[in-house]
């Protein structure tokens, strides 16, 4: 059998442009359909990892979808804010076991700054490159990609600019800190920057100059909204001097902003010092009105799921939104253009398949001499019929390589998608399946070339 | 020892007439040429010798074994070691260069090569110095040298040929039957060429006249 594989290439090889293109047009059907799982895989693979969970995402009144996409996937802008007091009645809703916070409204190098807590990081399972956790208001957590693509790292210095584009208006008043830097996460973490939901409202607070003025008092206050007398008075007292320390600081504070405001530049020790006080001005203080782009929320009960949406959504002024209902939608919408692509894909290989005939049939036609003494050589007839088939199966086979080989190119080409080791094992998987139903095509592409070789008579064959 | 024999032998093609053949015997070793005119049916009694059609009535033993008891598969691999085949036309695999037309000739009959024998039967046909050629790149004399080194590579015991020499001048007619006595004597094998070429009846003592 061995010598029949070797005469099947051989007739291949010798033919090369024949046997090139009958590959090549097997393989652009290959490539399609491979680049298809792949795209498949990775969006589910995605939103599996991205949802991570979250039952349910409370936001503005406006579309669902795009409140999915803003403060789950973000890919869209925000529907809008929040308030603070009303996030709160969800928070303390029996229903639900957990909430996280999300801010938006900035971003740097067009990677979103994202204003949440520690829970944010968790929930993706965060794993620290360098450096750790925002601990502060402007501290900053940066993904792998943002320290790749910015060049960011610990302790490095940024400020934010308002919306979601390369270019716009620069929050040069207020310098984000690097203070971690997390692995590949293969999640949507690894474009994110994420800071304390403070940093937001710091940079976007509308009184912030004030701040230092009225630190104390609302220093106090904030005190008096949580705790105990006794602990208050205890804690008031450090409250006390540490916002005497804000008093002592704020003269440099009002020096550094004057430097600021007549365009000289700040060292970064001083813009260290100045975002430092800022936030601890800031942290100090509470504002019920205060307000938040969305709150994911996570369910204590799977009857939660049946009151809690419709509750939200005609009982207050905000929506409420399942992640999964609404990528499910999505999904389906793009697995509609996945489809035509499949579609288009699967034509192709029909015609690849064709071609493939046509060629092993021109083959047999041209080797009906060679295949007759083949069979005088001792081969039997069934052994005329692997040959046929063995080219079949050579040509479909090389045209799953080289299709899967130009698949692997293109989407190692695709920056956005360089995770693709997280699954590539399924990919594969779906891919080896590919390769069976390739080889049955050669094999059925080969059948009639086979079957007219098996009842191909010698005797009349070597006496014309 | 008869090395070819047949008995009541007839084959019919469908729907056409019967060719009954007169029995013959022949011995090891010997040269014989089969003669007749066109459709006396020459091709038909070599294939029937050949195992390639099998016949309507009658026996066939080849070396002392009939060759219409073996199933396909056995005549397959029976023929390929027992008898060689030389055609009007040099028939070859067009994507191998003639070695390899060699070896894999002997391969497909379930033997091993012997590149040894292989290179003493190119020197006695002064063709080794083209074995690395691939058939387009010969003439046809030249392919029918290989022909006859393709016949003989399995070392049968039969070299059968069927008007080896009706598309050659006279001058390669005479050099090409030289060859085939010469090199069928040199490896002790029985000759049997079937021709309606006159210019051969001189070269062979044995002949069987199909009417």
């Amino acid at each position: 059998m061995l010598t029949i594989i070797k005469i099947s290439l051989a007739k291949l090889i010798h033919k090369p442009y024949n046997s090139a293109l009958s590959v090549l047009l097997f393989a652009i059907g290959v490539a399609l359909i491979s680049l298809i799982i792949k795209a498949e895989t990775f969006i589910n693979n995605q939103y599996k990892t991205n949802l991570a969970g979250i039952d349910l995402v409370v936001g503005a009144k406006g579309s669902p979808l795009q409140l999915i996409l803003s403060s789950v996937l973000h890919v869209d802008v925000p529907t809008g804010n929040i308030a603070l007091d009303e996030v709160e009645k969800i928070q303390h809703n029996p229903l639900v076991k957990k909430t996280i916070p999300i801010s938006l409204g900035d971003s740097y190098k067009s990677f979103r700054i994202v204003g949440t807590n520690i829970e944010y990081l968790k929930l993706y399972a965060c794993s620290f490159n360098t450096g750790n956790e925002f601990a502060k208001p402007l501290d900053a957590v940066i993904g792998a990609n943002v320290a790749e693509k910015t060049g960011l790292k610990v302790g490095d210095t940024f400020a934010g600019v308002h919306g979601f584009m390369a270019e716009g208006h620069t929050h040069e008043d207020f310098h984000y800190t690097v203070t971690g830097v997390l692995y590949h996460s293969g999640n949507i973490t690894d474009n994110l920057i994420l800071t304390p939901t403070e940093s937001v409202w710091m940079v976007h607070g509308e009184k912030h100059e004030h701040i230092g003025e009225h630190a104390h008092n609302e220093a106090c206050e904030h005190h008096e909204h949580g705790h105990e007398h006794d602990e208050h008075c205890g804690h008031g007292n450090q409250h006390n001097e540490h916002s005497d320390g804000i008093k002592h600081e704020n003269k440099t504070l009002e020096h550094l902003q004057h430097e600021l405001m007549h365009g000289e530049g700040l060292t970064e020790e001083e813009a260290q010092l100045y975002n430092k006080m800022r936030g601890e001005l800031v942290i100090s203080k509470t504002e019920p009105s205060q307000s938040i782009t969305a709150l994911l929320v996570f369910y204590k009960n799977p009857q939660a799921a049946v009151t809690l949406p419709r509750a939200i959504n005609q009982n207050t002024n905000m929506q409420a939104a399942s992640p999964v209902i609404e990528m499910n939608r999505l999904i389906s919408l793009l697995g509609f253009g996945l489809d035509t692509l499949r579609l288009l894909a699967l034509i192709i290989i029909f015609i690849s398949s064709l071609n493939i005939f046509i060629y092993l049939l021109n083959l047999f036609n041209q080797s009906v001499y060679e295949i007759a003494l083949i069979r005088l050589a001792g081969a039997s007839r069934l052994k005329i019929v692997a040959l046929l088939y063995f080219q079949g199966i050579i040509l479909a086979v090389s045209g799953w390589v080289t299709g899967i080989v130009v698949s692997y190119l293109i989407w190692g080409l695709l920056p956005q998608f360089a995770f693709i080791r997280n699954f590539h094992y399924v990919v594969f998987q779906k891919e080896l399946i590919l390769l069976a139903y390739c080889t049955g095509i050669g094999l059925l592409a080969a059948f009639l070339p086979a079957l007219r070789a098996y009842n191909n008579n010698i005797h009349f064959t070597l006496s014309r | 020892m008869d090395c070819i024999k047949t008995k009541n032998l007839s084959f019919q093609y469908p729907g056409n007439k019967v060719f009954d053949f007169a029995d013959i015997n022949i011995g090891e070793k010997e040269s014989w040429l089969l003669t007749g005119n066109s459709g006396s049916g020459k091709t038909t009694l070599l294939h029937l010798i050949a195992g390639i059609l099998t016949p309507s009535n009658g026996t066939i033993t080849i070396s002392n074994t009939p060759i219409n008891t073996l199933r396909p598969s056995q005549l397959d691999i029976f023929r390929a070691q027992h008898i060689g085949l030389v055609f009007q036309k040099s028939y070859f695999i067009d994507a191998l260069n003639m070695h390899k037309n060699l070896v894999y000739f002997t391969g497909l009959s379930g033997q091993k090569a012997d590149p040894d024998y292989i290179a003493k039967l190119l020197s006695d046909l002064k063709i080794a110095q083209l074995s690395d050629k691939k058939p387009a790149q010969l003439s046809n004399g030249e392919l029918q040298r290989f022909s006859i080194a393709r016949a003989l590579v399995n070392k049968p015991g039969i070299l059968l040929a069927d008007e080896p020499t009706s598309s050659l001048d006279d001058a390669n007619c005479k050099r090409f039957t030289d060859l085939l006595l010469s090199i069928s004597r040199a490896y002790g094998v029985t000759l049997m060429v079937a021709t309606h070429d006159a210019r051969l009846k001189s070269e062979f003592v044995k002949t069987i006249k199909l009417n």
